[in-house]
């Protein structure tokens, strides 16, 4: 069974490797490739089934145990197949997308990493493989955001996605050596229940929780960490809608279900979690209602949404917010693919010139209004159940909360349907091309998925083997009532006013508000940059002005050295003058010898002047010399 | 076998004499055969290398000057055998890199071979003098091949490099005249100084030693504030130059912390282990802050050693801080992987980078660009060598980095974290080149690189390719660092 685990991780990556060769016409078939790959992983994970695991060692060192392993609990089978599915679709409906790019089957190769590395990190039940794929996605993600790399925006985006949410991997990063080495093995499945049992200390414990929640918030582009997911909406419509529907951003939140015991063993940091997730929901969701692009719309949502989700994690619906994890795969998907053939209709992603582009198109409209539903939590859609569920556990622990959460639904509903009923607003206009099956077909089955993905709610349950919290009747009816009310609002200011926020223009401020601790820890960084530089400048100039000190000593040097070889000179000569006059009344062999020695010392000045003069070159070939001989004399010894 | 090893690339260079001085090409030749046969050497000594055998082996000692207590001893173990295998390899990698260059060919081969052989001395050496001998035989034909073969203002470069060092070799001299005074029957010897500990902690003898040391390993490592003639060197050197400054020059510092320090004067260092631990944390982020102020893309790629390097004097402080013999082999081994690590990638970066400078005749990171749309192949390795560099996992970077960290977090939660704080501004550092050297648009008018020998990127991919191999399966190496890690650590 493991087998088939292992068959779903290396499909998507074999088929990305596979893509990369083929050149000329036979590079068209990568898009197909990948398609097929996702759908045999979707196939295999769900003939594996849930509790499937196996794992082998990796490394032993300093008493930790570091393991590569895959495994499928309830959570990571249904969030795996809800990669793999959406995965499928969307890259199938990229084939027809990205038919004019140059590079298309580069395109492919990394969505077949970004894919592979998203059910990676789902199946792994090892944190080095987690942490491996991670990364994956993470590098997936810079790539393919920056895949247009010749625009700078592409390149700030992808720069600033990758620089934030690695400045949150830190966190990862940390908590995996540290629970490491606290556990003496990185099997998921040991740490968690070392933290169920209480083996883990206390502190211990919440330490992790915290790492791993700034690594959570990160990925999932929650406060403070948001300001990279707009932004990302440069990259094209299919890698958004897996960025935002089934990998990178969700990954944060499976990150917290798959390892909440941890938050368990730590109240504070669960509260942490919660509080986090619920600001992140309501200032996301205020943000969308005033953005003026479609796609930016559909950004904030998803960090809304997946801060819905963190909510309702750290409130104990677990349960709810895998729910509507899948869910929220299901309608955002359709809503982006929606938008990419709205925006291959209209050229533009403004909602000022999308005005009624989707009025003529019927498959197109059903789908936008079927994901709008479903994002409004509008019973029996499948966005609904999860929101039933955080709802009745945030109205169990504070009616506040519960209030909160039926004020998210209803700007859910408002941002939404403004941006929907925009498309769909007379007057109508004529599309100028038909659409390729491939954009529709994906699209549409995402669609169903969002209509009908409430009925597979009873075999979670099962799954699961929860009992699923049902919210009392009456925060049930408000909860539907707001998210009516939310696209009435929304549909109607569209309908009557166009394109201008839904709620009057102050969000926008909140956005800026939001931006402004990243650009802060941006400038601070690169000011301590130019500091350091200041620094290294300084200590040059210290160097330097060394140098020119040692030189003019060594001037002074020369110039006592010249007095000095000065006076061998005239001893010389003088020797030599005594030599020459010794010799008319000596023999020729004193004299001779005197000579010799009068040589000598010249040449001794001459040479000893040019040693002491600060040249290092002479110095050093002293040494060198000196170093020659000794080598010599080992290699003597040695005999 | 060892002896071979170590003098073999410096006779064998000195054939190139026998080829007439207009036949440079020949001479590069020789001297890539030169360096492949050392590999060969390496591998053998590898290959009789028992990772479960005793701490020394395929000694080789000789009475050199007994009448000082001094020898030729020579070693190999779990630390060092690494190290002598990464010198063979990166060895290679600049023969090959420089194989067409023609400019005085026979002096420069003759200069590395020289440098190859006091660099693997020093590695396997078992005496302090010998090892002072070797650091200085390593030394002196860098400082020619700066001066000599550098770029603009190599002779200040080469100058500020050589009076940092030989300043670095005087300190860490004294230190070893001290241990040798201080120990009875007086010794050289490492593993006899190492069993004896002659200096006790605690006393101003041992402090100085410490803190000669510190100074001579400091400046080679080099650690903040003792770096500052690595940015000048590194970057006025030649590539060939750089390769084998960055990946073995800077290790000498890393091997004397872990090699020399620690066990020599292991209970002194312990008083000293905030200081390493600080030193080492802020080297981390210092490093990856000065490299995120420059223009100038070698300069850049030399202050990252800064930070890498930062590594191996965190591992050493955490060593010191402890006693619990886990962490302490996690530190060793840490820091070994990281010294094979930042040499793989360091030297391959510096490679590439060179080609880039040829190709384009500028470093200037605002003049460079599109290097993804002009040599697919060589952006490639480029981005495999960033990505590693920021440690990611599957490159070795990340292998060696996770085992320090592992070993910081036990002893302090706060050096880890500084020193993440530090990793991830070296990832801003490595986006950075990624997005504005090799995926930007060149400016209008910029020097379009023009396509690059196939050796010349092949060089640099075979380096990353190693430091992957480390990444995936680094078992192996692991296990041949750890029965020494092991022995160091029970110390």
């Amino acid at each position: 069974m493991i087998a088939l685990l292992v068959l779903a991780l290396v499909a998507p990556l074999a088929a990305a490797a596979m893509s990369g060769v083929p050149r000329g016409g036979l590079a068209r078939a990568s898009g197909w490739l990948v398609v097929a790959a996702c759908a045999v992983a979707f196939v295999a994970i769900a003939a594996a089934g849930p509790g499937v695991h196996g794992a082998v060692r990796w490394l032993v060192v300093g008493g930790v145990e570091l393991t590569l392993g895959l495994e499928t609990t309830p959570l990571s089978f249904v969030v795996a197949l809800v990669v793999a599915g959406v995965a499928a679709l969307v890259i199938a409906y990229a084939t027809a997308y990205m038919r004019e790019e140059r590079r298309y089957a580069t395109y492919f190769v990394w969505m077949g990493i970004f894919v592979g590395g998203m059910l990676g990190l789902v199946l792994a039940s090892s944190l080095v493989l987690f942490v491996l794929f991670w990364e994956a996605v993470g590098v997936a993600s810079f790539v393919l955001i920056g895949f247009d790399y010749a625009e700078p925006r592409a390149r700030r985006a992808a720069r600033n996605a990758l620089l934030v949410t690695r400045c949150a991997d830190a966190g990862l990063l940390l908590a995996w050596i540290l629970a490491a080495v606290h556990v003496h093995t990185t099997e998921i499945g040991a740490l968690t229940a070392a933290a169920q049992s209480g083996a883990l200390p206390a502190t211990t414990a919440a330490t992790l929780a915290a790492l791993l929640l700034i690594a959570a918030l990160g990925k999932s582009a929650q406060l403070p960490f948001s300001i990279w997911l707009p932004d990302a909406m440069v990259a094209s419509t299919p890698v958004s809608a897996l960025l935002h529907a089934a990998t990178m951003v969700v990954a944060g939140v499976f990150l917290v279900l798959r390892l909440f015991p941890l938050f368990e063993a730590a109240p504070a940091l669960r509260a942490l979690l919660a509080i986090t997730g619920g600001a992140t929901a309501l200032t996301a969701a205020l943000v969308a209602t005033a953005q003026a692009n479609f796609k930016r719309v559909l950004a904030w949502s998803t960090v809304s949404q997946i801060g819905e989700m963190m909510f309702g994690t750290g409130l104990g619906a677990s349960f709810g917010a895998t729910e509507h994890l899948a869910a929220h795969a299901a309608f955002k998907a359709t809503l982006f693919l929606a938008a990419g053939v709205l925006e291959r209709l209209a050229a533009t992603r403004d909602l000022a010139g999308l005005q009624g582009v989707a009025r003529p198109r019927r498959w197109t409209a059903a789908a936008l209004v079927i994901g709008a539903l479903a994002l409004a939590g509008v019973p029996p859609l499948a966005g609904f159940w999860g929101e039933d569920e955080i709802l009745a556990h945030a109205a169990a622990t504070n009616p506040a909360l519960g209030v909160l959460v039926v004020v998210l639904v209803a700007l859910g509903g408002t941002y939404v349907s403004r941006a929907v009923a925009t498309t769909l607003r007379p007057p109508p206009r004529e599309g100028e091309e038909p659409l390729p099956r491939a954009m529709v077909i994906p699209m549409a089955a995402l669609a169903m998925a969002a209509l009908v993905g409430g009925l597979a709610r009873t075999p979670l349950d099962l799954l699961f083997e929860a009992t699923a919290m049902p919210a009392p009747i009456g925060w049930r009816v408000a909860l539907v009532a707001a998210g009516v009310a939310g696209l009435a609002w929304g549909s109607t200011s569209a309908v009557l006013r166009g394109s201008v926020p839904a709620l009057g223009s102050w969000p926008g401020v909140i956005e800026r508000l939001v931006e402004m601790p990243a650009f802060a820890l941006a400038r601070t960084a690169l000011a301590s940059a130019r500091i350091v530089a200041r620094i290294e400048q300084a200590l040059d100039g210290a160097a330097r002005s060394l140098v020119a000190g040692a030189r003019s000593a060594a001037r002074v040097v020369d110039g006592t050295e010249g007095v000095l070889d000065a006076a061998a000179r005239d001893l010389a000569v003088g020797a030599r003058d005594l030599a020459a006059l010794v010799r008319k009344g000596e023999d020729r062999g004193i004299s001779d010898g005197v000579d010799a020695i009068a040589g000598l010392l010249a040449r001794g000045s001459s040479v000893l002047r040019h040693a002491e003069t600060g040249k290092i070159y002479v110095y050093t070939m002293s040494l060198f010399v000196w170093v020659a001989l000794a080598t010599a004399f080992i290699l003597v010894m040695r005999r | 076998m060892l002896t071979t090893a170590i003098f073999f690339p410096f006779v064998a260079s000195l054939a190139v004499w026998l080829v007439p001085s207009e036949r440079q090409r020949l001479a590069r030749r020789i001297a890539l055969a030169v360096s492949v046969i050392e590999v060969l050497i390496a591998l053998t000594l590898w290959a009789r290398f028992d990772p479960s055998g005793p701490s020394l082996q395929l000694r080789n000692a000789v009475a050199w000057m007994p009448s000082v207590g001094a020898s030729y001893d020579v070693a190999l173990d779990g630390v060092n055998l690494p190290l002598v295998l990464l010198t063979a390899v990166l060895f290679t990698a600049t023969s090959a890199y420089t194989l067409d260059k023609t400019d005085r060919a026979h002096a420069e081969v003759s200069l590395f071979g020289l440098m190859q052989t006091g660099l693997t001395g020093l590695f396997v050496t078992q005496d302090l003098l010998l090892f002072y001998l070797f650091f200085e035989v390593s030394l002196v034909p860098m400082y020619f091949v700066i001066g000599g073969w550098g770029h603009a203002d190599r002779r200040y470069a080469a100058l500020k490099f050589f009076l940092y060092t030989r300043a670095a070799s005087l300190a860490m001299l004294l230190a070893f005249l001290g241990l040798y005074l201080a120990s009875t029957p007086h010794t050289f010897s490492i593993p006899i100084l190492a069993a004896s500990a002659p200096l006790a902690a605690g006393t101003t003898g041992a402090a100085l030693a410490v803190l000669g040391m510190v100074i001579g390993f400091g400046v080679k490592l080099p650690a903040f504030p003792l770096h500052n003639w690595l940015a000048d060197a590194h970057v006025e050197a030649p590539t060939e130059g750089s390769v084998i400054l960055a990946g073995l020059q800077l290790k000498i510092g890393a091997y004397g912390f872990i090699r020399l320090l620690l066990p020599l004067l292991g209970a002194e260092a312990t008083r000293w282990r905030w200081i390493f631990i600080a030193i080492g944390a802020g080297s981390i982020v210092y490093g990856a802050l000065a490299a995120l102020a420059q223009r100038d893309l070698k300069r850049l790629v030399a202050y990252t050693s800064i930070s890498h390097m930062g590594f191996v004097l965190l591992a050493t402080g955490v060593y010191a801080s402890t006693s619990d013999p886990a962490v302490r082999q996690l530190a060793v081994s840490g820091a070994t992987l990281q010294m094979v690590s930042h040499g793989l990638l360091t030297g391959a970066m510096f490679i590439t980078v060179g080609i880039v400078q040829d190709g384009t005749g500028t470093r200037e990171i605002d003049a460079l660009g599109s290097i993804f749309a002009r040599t697919p192949a060589l952006g490639a390795v480029m981005a495999v060598l960033a990505f590693g560099s920021l440690g990611l996992p599957g490159l070795s970077g990340f292998v060696a980095e996770f085992q320090v960290l592992g070993a910081a977090i036990s002893v302090s939660v706060a050096a880890a974290i500084v020193a993440i704080v530090g990793v991830i501004l070296s990832t801003g550092v490595y986006l950075r080149v990624v997005s504005d050297v090799l995926m930007k648009p060149a400016r209008e008018g910029a020097v379009a690189i023009e396509r690059p020998a196939p050796r010349e990127v092949a060089t640099g991919a075979v380096l990353a390719l190693l430091s992957i191999v480390i990444g995936i399966a680094p078992s192996w190496l692991i296990h041949m660092i750890e029965p020494a890690a092991l022995a160091f650590a029970s110390r």
